[in-house]
Parts: structure tokens; sequence; C-alpha cells
């Protein structure tokens, strides 16, 4: 079953590639799908384009081992989408985007932040991909009994097949479907699992109170507090989201794009947090057939809302869920890579290095050679990363998006007097700092070189690099007297 | 609204995230004494709240 519905997966999303390669042929159709996007479609497909599988598996998993602390990373999406509709949606909207290194472009001098920026968002896409990646290739060989190998260049193909034939259009419908059989599908398994417990959530949270214990994470009050800003600015600032309020034609179907993409993502959470954690520990913890004979949970703690499907479903759903599985992680690459590969051809290519003097159609080709290389890379990585832990990258990857593309975006947008220097400065400041604090943390200084002690002592740092980014941009704009910068300045509101 | 809606949701998220580590050790709180604990309202309050300004928001501007 679980294989019929790995076979359907793959086939609807290349129908939807052929459909939509038919009706993308311009640059602008290519990058942000001819801005025709309506604003609630489009908030369905954030919402596929957000809800990576570490939220559907991860956070079950994280509830199930550690406990209610695992709620803190279900925080992070209220914020990151409320300061998207207040504070961003609005001013993303505007002819000519494709990317938000465009709208800082669209003030500073463009060569420098373009570079500075196109490069801060490479970082953090790829780094995000190689998470995704490896985990999409531990996960499938476990779903599907497929070797990792496999797995691993089947996610490489489609993503490429999915952004160089059909672009933002496919990309889109890809993480719209995605969205519904995701919402479709933890909507039934929490019926199901409520269904044992005569739809009483009280009583089913009584009988699983280690879902509801505190302090699991082990986390200092820094750390919290470095965990969430980490969490929530990285949304803001990662660039395979900003690209998404760039396909909707108006403000307002922005502002319908962030409510609908926030309702979603609530709705998912809340399922997870009242049922499905609880459901976990109530009917997968301690039964035999989940479990080895030392008693380790199968496929790993990962596997929890997995086995709960089979628990509450049979057969029949572990492959649906399973299924959804699968399509959570394809719409999650094909956004992180479509940003990658912007950056490149876009950003980079087009603008930074050719100035502009492009036709459509060498843009396009270099799209579509970048995002065969960029698949290309990211599948040796991922086969070269096989087994090794690697969870590091996903707080190099936020801690980079919210220490430097955040902070250069907000203030773009918010403070008259940033300028170009500050935005350059503070961006490498950010990037380097966040680098440097990840490298020294416990996750890679003593688990992957192998030191006795850890040189920062935080896996967190996104508290620090961003008050290292932002204190440098606000620094460095504040003493620029160059004729520059009086430019950037009277920009500033046009 | 805007400002209002900010402060709300992003104070209250801080509030919440640091309840994780304050809390239990200031006042010794067990989590598993009620299955309708403060964490549990709390979250689940945090969402509804944050959704009420997100589409009341949006739906003011749409008039």
């Amino acid at each position: 079953m679980a294989i019929a519905c790995f076979f359907v997966v793959i086939a609807i999303t290349l129908v939807i590639t052929y459909v939509a390669a038919r009706r993308t042929k311009s640059t602008e159709e290519f990058y942000v799908a001819g801005r025709s996007i309506g604003g609630t479609m489009n908030g369905f497909a954030i919402a596929g384009d957000f809800v990576s599988a570490a939220t559907l598996l991860g956070t079950s998993a994280l509830l199930y081992v550690a406990g209610f602390d695992a709620t803190l990373y279900l925080v992070a999406p209220l914020v990151a989408f409320t300061v998207f509709l207040f504070a961003m949606s609005d001013r993303l909207v505007g002819s000519g985007h494709y990317t938000f290194t465009d709208i800082l472009c669209a003030r500073l001098d463009e060569r420098p932040v373009r570079i500075v920026a196109a490069t801060t968002a490479l970082v953090s896409a790829i780094m995000y991909l190689m998470v995704q990646v490896v985990g999409a290739g531990a996960l499938l060989q476990v779903l599907f009994d497929i070797p990792y190998r496999m797995a691993v260049a089947i996610v490489g193909a489609l993503m490429i097949v999915y952004v160089a034939v059909g672009g933002m259009l496919a990309t889109t419908w890809v993480q719209i479907t995605k969205a519904a059989l995701l919402i479709t599908g933890v909507t039934i398994l929490a019926l199901l699992v409520l269904t044992r417990v005569d739809f009483d959530i009280g009583g089913l949270l009584a009988v699983a109170p280690d879902v509801l214990r505190i302090g699991g994470l082990q986390l200092s009050t820094l750390d919290s507090v470095s965990l969430l800003l980490g969490l929530s600015f990285g949304l803001v600032g990662s660039p395979h989201l900003l690209m998404r309020f760039f396909t909707v034609p108006t403000a307002r179907a922005a502002r319908t794009s962030a409510a609908v993409a926030l309702g979603c993502v609530s709705y998912v959470n809340l399922l997870i947090v009242l049922v499905i954690g609880a459901g976990a520990v109530f009917l997968v913890r301690g039964i035999p057939a989940y479990h080895d004979a030392a008693g380790v949970m199968v496929g790993g703690a990962n596997m929890v809302s997995i086995h709960l499907s089979h628990a509450v479903g049979g057969e029949m759903f572990l492959g649906i869920m399973s299924a959804v599985a699968f399509a959570t992680i394809l719409a999650v690459v094909a956004g992180l890579t479509l940003a990658s590969v912007s950056a490149v051809s876009h950003d980079l290519y087009a603008k930074a290095w050719r100035r502009g003097r492009t036709s459509q159609r060498e843009e396009l080709l270099v799209l579509r050679i970048a995002t065969v290389l960029i698949g290309a890379i990211v599948v040796v990585l991922g086969i070269a990363f096989e087994g090794q832990n690697i969870a590091y990258l996903v707080s190099l990857a936020l801690s980079v998006a919210a220490s430097t593309n955040f902070p250069m975006l907000i203030l773009t947008m918010y403070w008259r007097g940033f300028t170009t220097r500050g935005a350059i400065v503070g961006g490498i400041t950010g990037l380097v700092t966040t680098i440097a604090l990840v490298t020294l943390s416990p996750a890679v200084w003593v688990t992957v070189l192998g030191y006795e002690h850890a040189v920062f002592p935080s896996e967190y740092p996104a508290l620090y690099s961003m008050a290292a980014g932002f204190g440098a941009m606000w620094f460095f704009s504040t003493t620029d007297r160059s004729a520059r910068a009086r430019i950037d300045k009277e920009a500033f509101g046009r | 609204m805007r400002r209002v809606a900010l402060i709300a949701v992003l104070g209250s998220s801080l509030a919440f995230c640091l309840a994780f580590t304050l809390l239990p050790a200031w006042l010794g709180v067990r989590a598993d004494e009620s299955p309708w604990t403060w964490g549990v309202i709390g979250f689940v309050g945090l969402t509804l709240l944050t959704n009420l300004f997100a589409f009341g928001y949006v739906r003011k501007e749409r008039r």
C-alpha cells in the first residue's frame, strides 16, 4: 500500500509539472508564476512550503521524547507569520521583484548588496536543503524500504524536474497538493485517535501525562530565548518563504496569504500538540510491534506518528500517511531549490555579474543549469552525509537567515538611516558570527570534531548572531557619511 | 491594530518561551497534575489569539 501511494504521489506531481511547464515561458512565470496566484491558494502553498517533515514527524517525536517543551518549536511559526502579516506582506509585493534581494537593491547600491544578500540566501537555503535531503533519504528508506542512496537520488531527480521544467507554478501546485494531503491526513489521524478515547481530549492528555512534562529539553533561559528568536526570525528571513509573497498580484492578496498560511499551520500544530503527540504516548509507547528487542522504536523516534497511523488505521492508513510524509518532503525541497537557484541565476548571474544585460532565454538557461548543478551537489553531499547527525545545519540555516536576511530586509523597509555600508558589513558580520558560533558549539566542536569541551556553550546562536548582525548594521550605517549613504537615505520610501 | 497585534503576539510568545525555563524552577510547577495545565491553555490561547488578530486584520483591511 505504501509503495502504491508513493507512486501515486510521484505521478500526481509529475502531471502538475507537465501542465505547469506548458504555461511557463518567461522569467516572470518561472520565478514568480507570473504573479497569478490568488491569496488563499498562495496561503496554502506557503503552508505547504513551511510545514516540513521536521514539523510533521520531528515535533511529534519531540513531544513523545521530551514532552511539552516541543511546543516551543510550534510557537515560532505564530511569531513568523504575525511578522509577515503585520510588518512585511504589504511591502514585499511589487512589480519586478523575484527575490528578496530585489527589495534591498531598490534602495541600496545594487551590485555589492546583491552579492552579499544572494550569498547569505544561498547559504541558508542550501544548508536547509541539505537537512531536508538527508532526512528524506533516511525517512524514505524506512517508509518504503528502499536503499538510502536511491531515496536521495529520487528526491534529487524530482526536485530538479519540478524546478527546471515547471518553475514556480509547478512548485506552487506541488505545495498546495501537499498542504491539502497534510491537512486531510492529520485530521483523519486525529479523528481516529479521538475515537479511542470517546473524543475526550482532556481524557487523552490525562492518560498520556508524559506529553505534558516540562523541562525535557533542559534549556536555560538564554537558550530558550535564542531558540525562539532563531526559529521565528529565521523563518521570516527564509528565502523560500519570502519568495512566495512575490507570486501574488496585490498587497491584499499577500495579507490573505499570510493569514491563511497561519491558519493552516496553527490547525496542524494544535492537532499535533493536543491529539497526535498524546495519542502516540498512549497508543505506541511500549507496544512490541513498534519496538525492537532492545526497546528502541523501529525506524527511530521520528517514526512515531507513522507508527501511530498504523496503530489506529492499519496498513492502508499507514500507506496514506507515508505518502503524506513523502509529499511533505517533495514540496519543501522544491521551494528551497527554487530559492537557491534564483539566488544564482537572477541575483548573482543576471544582475550582479551581467548587470541586467541578459535576455530572458539566457537567464532561463542559466536557471536550468543551476538547478541541475545544485540538485547534483545536494545529492552527492546527501549521500556523503549518510548516517551522520547534521542537526546543526538546521540551526546554522535558520540563524543565518535570522542574522542576515531578516535584519537587512526589515531595516531596508523601516529605517531611513540604513545604508549600503551598513547592509554589507552587517550582513557579513551576521553570517560570519553564525558560522563561528555554530562551529564552536557542542554540536560541531564536541560531536563532529571530537574535542572534549565546546568553546561556545550553547547550541542556539541566534540571540548573539542577531545582536551582532543588527549591531553592525546600525553602527556602520549611523557612522556612514559617504555620498552613497545620502542616496540610500533619499531613496527611502520612494 | 498592527502595532497592538505585533506586540501582543511577540510578547506573549516570549512569555510562553520564558515560562518553560523560569516557571518550573520558581514555582515548582508540575505539568502532569491536570491535563489542562497552564502550558496547554497558554499554547492554545496563544494560537487562537494570533489567528484572531490575523483574520481580524485581513478582514478590516478588506473593507
